[in-house]
C-alpha cells in the first residue's frame, strides 16, 4: 500500500460552551483503508457518509483525531524533511469545484511552472523540471488533453471552460510527479458530455503514470466504470469494501445492495425489470449515531440484534468485507 | 381523501388525449451584449396523465423552456416573441397576467430544484401548503387539505410536521413539502425541473417514487426537465432531448434509447455510465454546449459531430419522421 489509513477517527466540535464543545460530529470513525500504486480505489458514499472527510485526512489536509495515515510505508506523523516533503508532494488533491482551486490572477502557464518548480526544490525533478522549462509545461499541457498547448498558456481561469479549468488542476496535479492523486467528485459539476471527457483523462493518467487514484464520488455508476476497488462509506463508517466487480454483482452490505438498486439506469428496459430496495427516511445525524448498527434504521433487513450489537466486519471472501451481522444474506443481484 | 374529479378532467381531456402542446415556441432575452434567441422553435406535446421528460446539459435551454410554459422567467429581459401554448384547449399566451396568476399553482405546479429557495424559512411548511391551497379555494379546509397533501407526499405523521419551519427538514422532507404544495390544488400537469438534482441517491428513488405514485393517484401529468438519462429512463414514456435552444430528437423513451437517430443523442447515450455493467467509456463527445450569443453557422451541433459534413455547416437541419421518433438532422433528410 502506498497510501493507508489506519483506524482513522475524526470528529469536529459542534457547539460551544464555556467548558468546550457541546457536542461532537463523528464525522469518521474507525477507517482503516489503503491504496496501492497502478490502482483505483473509489469511496463511495451519500452526503454526511464521511467519505470527503476520508479524503482530506488522506492527503493531510486534515489531522486525524485519532489513527494514523500511513505512506509508503511510514506514518506520516513521523515523516521529517525530504520524507515529509515526499509525502506532501507525493499525494495530490483534485476537488470538485476547479473554479475555486486556481487563483483567479494566475494564468494557466503560472500555475504549472509553480508546481513545476515546486517538485523541482525537492529535488525529484532532475533539471528538466526547473522553473522556467516552458517545454514542460507544454508536455503537461499536451497530456491532458489542453492541444496546442501555446491556446492555453496565457489563459486565466475564467476563460477556461469548468471541464478545461478540471484539466488544468489534474496538470498542476501530475506536475509534481505524484505516487497518489486524491480526486473528491472530480466531475460532480462537470456537465454530462463533459464529464465523459474528464473521467477518461483520469482513468488515461492513472494508467499511463502507474498511480494510485483516490477516486470519491457519490455515483456508483461512475465507480463501477473507473474502480479496482471500492470502498462503501455510511455515516462515518466503511459499511462494505473489495472489489469492485464483487461488490457490484453481489453486494454483501444490504446498503450497498439499497444503493445500487436506487441508481437510475439509463436504459429503459432494463430498468423497468430491476427491483428497487426503496430505503425509508434520511440517514441519521452524525451528532448523534444509532446504537447498534449505524445502518439499522433504515435497513430493510433489520433484525433485534442489529439494534443492540455493533455488527462485527465479516470477512465474504476474494478481498470482500462487510460490516454487518448478516453479511452476504441480502438478496439482490445485479 | 380529497375528491380526484377525474370524471370532470376526462371530460375536457381523456387519459392519453394532449394535454399540453407547445409549437415553435420562441423566447428572447435581452442582454448587456445584445438579445439572445434562447428557445428556439421548440414544440413538444404532453398527453394527459402522461410523463415526458426533457433532457439536455446545461445551456441546453431545458429550463427556459419550462419557464416559457408557465410564462414566468427569474430573468428580465425574457420574452416570448412567437409560437404556441394550448394547455386544456386554452391558449395559454392569449391568458392574461391574472388569469395566468391563476393557473400556476392550480391546474399546472412546478417543483424546482431547490427546495429551499421556494420555502418561506420563518412560516411553518403547513401553513405555506395551506396558502397555496387558500390562493384558490379559500382559507376554509386549507389546513385540512394541507396536512391531507402532506401525507399524500408520504411525510410521516403529517399534523407534525406541519408545525414545523424548512430548516427543521432534511433536504428530501423539503422536497416533499415543495411537492405537497405543487399537488395540493390537484393540477394536472407538473412541471418538474431538476427535481432530484440536489438529493442524494436513496432520497432521489423516493422521490422519484413518490412522483409516479402521485401520477397515478391524481391522473396528473409529468414534464420532467432533466440532465440525468437514467432518471429519465426510469420515469418517462416520452422523451425530447435538446441542445442549444432546439430539440433535436423526440420519441418514445424505449425506442429512442435503443435506436438514437441524432448524433448527440448517441453520443449522450455512449457516455451515460450504468451501475449494471462494468462498461468501458469507449466514446466520447468532444467540446460543450456552444454559447447562446455565439451560435455556430448550420446545424448548432455540427462542430462536435462526428458524422457532420458539408452541408451540416451552412444550413439548419430539417426535422424528419422516423416512425415514432423525430430528429432534426441532416443524415436523416432525403437528398434533393
Amino acid at each position: 500500500m502506498i497510501l493507508e489509513g489506519r483506524g482513522l477517527i475524526k470528529r469536529f466540535p459542534w457547539g460551544r460552551t464555556f467548558f468546550g464543545p457541546r457536542r461532537w460530529v463523528h464525522a469518521v470513525s474507525d477507517v482503516t483503508l489503503g491504496v496501492r500504486l497502478a490502482e483505483t480505489l473509489a469511496v463511495v458514499g451519500e452526503s454526511g457518509s464521511g467519505k470527503t472527510t476520508t479524503g482530506r485526512l488522506l492527503a493531510g489536509l486534515e489531522a486525524p483525531t485519532a489513527g494514523e495515515v500511513w505512506f509508503a510505508g511510514a506514518p506520516v506523523a513521523t515523516l521529517r524533511g525530504d520524507a515529509w516533503r515526499r509525502y506532501r508532494l507525493g499525494v495530490q488533491v483534485v476537488f470538485q469545484d476547479s473554479q475555486a482551486s486556481l487563483n483567479p490572477r494566475r494564468t494557466v502557464e503560472q500555475v504549472l511552472r509553480t508546481a513545476l518548480a515546486a517538485r523541482a526544490s525537492a529535488g525529484a525533478g532532475a533539471g528538466g523540471a526547473a522553473r522556467g522549462d516552458s517545454a514542460a509545461v507544454r508536455r503537461l499541457l499536451t497530456e491532458v488533453g489542453l492541444e496546442p498547448p501555446e491556446i492555453f498558456l496565457r489563459r486565466f481561469p475564467h476563460q477556461l471552460s469548468g471541464g478545461q479549468r478540471q484539466r488544468v488542476n489534474i496538470a498542476r496535479a501530475l506536475a509534481v510527479d505524484p505516487e497518489v492523486i486524491v480526486a473528491d467528485e472530480p466531475i460532480s459539476a462537470l456537465d454530462l458530455s463533459v464529464r465523459a471527457q474528464i473521467l477518461l483523462l483520469l482513468q488515461r493518467v492513472q494508467r499511463q503514470r502507474q498511480l494510485a487514484l483516490v477516486f470519491i464520488s457519490h455515483d456508483l455508476a461512475v465507480v463501477r466504470a473507473v474502480a479496482h476497488r471500492v470502498a462503501v462509506m455510511y455515516l462515518g463508517r466503511i459499511v462494505e469494501e473489495g472489489p469492485s466487480e464483487a461488490v457490484f454483482r453481489r453486494p454483501g452490505h444490504p446498503y450497498t445492495a439499497a444503493l445500487l438498486s436506487a441508481t437510475p439506469v439509463p436504459d429503459p428496459r432494463a430498468a423497468r425489470a430491476r427491483r428497487r430496495i426503496l430505503l425509508p427516511g434520511d440517514p441519521p445525524s452524525p451528532l448523534a449515531p444509532p446504537e447498534g448498527c449505524p445502518f439499522h434504521p433504515r435497513c430493510p433487513m433489520v433484525q433485534e440484534i442489529c439494534r443492540r450489537t455493533f455488527p462485527p466486519l465479516v470477512d465474504l471472501g476474494g478481498g470482500q468485507r462487510a460490516l454487518c451481522h448478516f453479511a452476504g444474506e441480502a438478496a439482490w443481484t445485479s | 381523501m380529497r375528491d380526484v374529479p377525474s370524471a370532470a378532467r376526462a371530460s375536457s381531456v381523456p387519459a392519453g388525449g394532449t394535454l399540453l402542446s407547445v409549437e415553435d415556441l420562441h423566447t428572447h432575452i435581452a442582454t448587456p451584449r445584445g438579445v439572445v434567441r434562447a428557445v428556439d422553435g421548440v414544440s413538444l406535446t404532453v398527453p394527459a396523465g402522461g410523463a415526458v421528460g426533457l433532457v439536455g446539459e446545461s445551456g441546453s435551454v431545458k429550463s427556459m423552456t419550462g419557464f416559457s410554459i408557465l410564462r414566468l422567467f427569474p430573468t428580465r429581459g425574457a420574452r416570448i416573441v412567437g409560437g404556441r401554448v394550448r394547455f386544456a384547449g386554452r391558449d395559454l399566451l392569449a391568458l392574461s397576467e391574472e388569469e395566468m396568476r391563476r393557473l400556476r399553482g392550480g391546474e399546472i405546479a412546478m417543483v424546482f430544484q431547490d427546495p429551499t429557495t421556494y420555502l418561506n424559512p420563518v412560516l411553518p411548511v403547513g401553513h405555506q401548503v395551506a396558502e397555496a391551497y387558500a390562493a384558490r379555494h379559500g382559507w376554509a379546509g386549507a389546513r385540512e387539505a394541507a396536512v391531507e397533501a402532506l401525507a399524500q407526499a408520504g411525510l410521516p405523521d403529517p399534523a407534525e410536521v406541519a408545525r414545523r419551519y424548512p430548516h427543521e427538514l432534511s433536504g428530501g422532507m423539503r422536497q416533499r413539502v415543495v411537492i405537497a404544495m405543487a399537488t395540493v390544488c390537484l393540477p394536472r400537469l407538473l412541471i418538474a425541473d431538476e427535481p432530484t438534482t440536489a438529493l442524494d441517491v436513496t432520497i432521489q428513488a423516493q422521490i422519484l417514487d413518490l412522483l409516479q405514485r402521485l401520477r397515478r393517484e391524481l391522473g396528473m401529468a409529468l414534464l420532467l426537465i432533466t440532465h440525468d438519462l437514467g432518471v429519465v429512463a426510469e420515469v418517462c414514456e416520452t422523451v425530447y432531448v435538446m441542445y442549444a435552444g432546439r430539440i433535436v430528437e423526440a420519441g418514445p423513451t424505449a425506442a429512442l434509447f435503443a435506436r438514437p437517430a441524432h448524433p448527440y443523442t448517441e453520443g449522450l447515450l455512449a457516455s451515460a455510465l450504468s451501475v449494471e455493467e462494468a462498461r468501458p467509456i469507449v466514446r466520447v463527445l468532444e467540446g460543450a454546449v456552444p454559447d447562446l450569443a455565439a451560435l455556430p453557422t448550420g446545424c448548432r451541433f455540427h462542430p462536435r459531430c462526428p458524422s457532420a459534413f458539408d452541408r451540416c455547416r451552412v444550413a439548419d437541419p430539417p426535422e424528419v419522421s422516423l416512425g415514432a421518433q423525430r430528429a432534426a438532422c441532416w443524415l436523416h433528410a432525403p437528398t434533393p
